[in-house]
C-alpha cells in the first residue's frame, strides 16, 4: 500500500510514524512489529536498506459501522531517520494542540501524490460510507473537505495531515476520498485513541 | 430543529439507500451526499424524511463513490 507519512507522533520519549491503519498496518493485516519501509515498496523501496520504522499500534478498522479512526502508529528505528519539523510548503506547526475544524476552515495538506494543495471544510460531522479491501466501512463524525484548485487529495495521499492555515495546527487526518470530496480523522480522536502527541 | 440529533438518528436508514454515500450537516442544512444524480436514491431519501421529518432543511449533494485513499 502507498500511502503518506503524515506526522511524527510522540509518546513516553518514543517517536513514531503517524498514518493510517490502511497504511501502515494495510486494513489490520500486517502483525504489530511489521517493517515500514520509505520509500514504501511500491514507490521503489528497497527491503534490504528502506526500513524506517515498525508497526506499533493500530485501530481495528471494523467491516460495517462503528468506525471514527483509521489510524495507526510505527517506532521509528532511530530517530534521526525523521524530522518532525519538516512539512514541505505547509512549513513548522505552531503547536501540537489539536485545532476542532470548522466549516469554512482554510486547510492545507502536503502528501504522496498530488504535494501540497489547500481546501476548505465542508463539514465537520458526516457519516459516511467508504469502499475497503475488507469491504465497505461506515464512519460517523467525519471532517469533509473540497480542495481550492482541484481535487485536495488522491490515492496514495492517505495519513496526510490537514492543517489549519490561520493556526498551522493539526485538524484533521487525510483516509479517504471521492471525485469531489476528501474525508479525514478528526486528528484530536486519532491522537486520544493511540494515546500520542504530535511533535512539532 | 437539532440536525445533528436527526442526522444521528437517520443515518443508518439514509446510508442503507444504495446511492446515498454520506450524511451530514452543512451551511445550516441536514445534507446527503449522493453517489450520482440517481433520482431513485433521491426519491427514497426525501420519501424517509417526508415520513420521519418533514420540513427538514436539506441538500444533495453529489460526491462520487469514496475510497480509503
Amino acid at each position: 500500500m502507498a500511502g503518506t507519512f503524515g506526522a511524527v507522533a510522540e509518546a513516553s520519549g518514543t517517536r513514531y510514524i503517524l498514518s493510517n491503519n490502511h497504511v501502515l498496518a494495510d486494513e489490520n493485516t500486517l502483525s504489530i512489529g511489521g517493517a515500514i519501509f520509505q520509500p514504501g515498496l511500491l514507490d521503489n523501496g528497497d527491503v534490504g536498506k528502506d526500513q524506517i520504522a515498525k508497526l506499533t499500534r493500530f485501530v481495528p478498522v471494523k467491516a460495517g459501522g462503528g468506525n471514527t479512526v483509521d489510524c495507526a502508529i510505527a517506532e521509528v528505528l532511530d530517530p534521526k531517520l525523521v524530522r518532525a519539523t519538516f512539512l514541505p510548503k505547509v512549513g513548522k506547526l505552531k503547536s501540537p494542540e489539536p485545532i476542532a475544524a470548522a466549516e469554512g476552515m482554510r486547510v492545507m495538506k502536503v502528501g504522496r501524490t498530488t504535494g501540497f494543495t489547500t481546501g476548505v471544510v465542508t463539514d465537520v460531522s458526516a457519516t459516511l460510507k467508504v469502499k475497503y479491501d475488507l469491504g465497505v466501512v461506515r464512519f460517523d463524525d467525519q471532517v469533509f473537505l473540497e480542495g481550492d484548485r482541484g481535487a485536495f487529495s488522491d490515492r496514495g495521499d492517505s495519513g496526510s495531515l490537514i492543517v489549519d492555515r490561520a493556526t498551522h495546527r493539526p485538524t484533521a487526518l487525510l483516509f479517504a476520498g471521492s471525485p469531489a470530496f476528501t474525508a479525514g480523522n478528526h486528528v484530536s480522536a486519532v491522537l486520544a485513541e493511540l494515546a500520542v502527541s504530535v511533535v512539532v | 430543529m437539532d440536525l445533528e440529533a436527526l442526522k444521528k438518528r437517520l443515518s443508518p436508514r439514509l446510508l442503507d439507500i444504495a446511492g446515498v454515500s454520506g450524511v451530514g450537516v452543512s451551511r445550516g442544512q441536514l445534507t446527503i451526499y449522493i453517489e450520482n444524480e440517481s433520482d431513485a436514491a433521491r426519491q427514497q431519501v426525501e420519501q424517509l424524511l417526508a415520513g420521519e421529518a418533514p420540513d427538514t432543511p436539506t441538500r444533495f449533494v453529489g460526491t462520487g463513490t469514496f475510497e480509503a485513499r
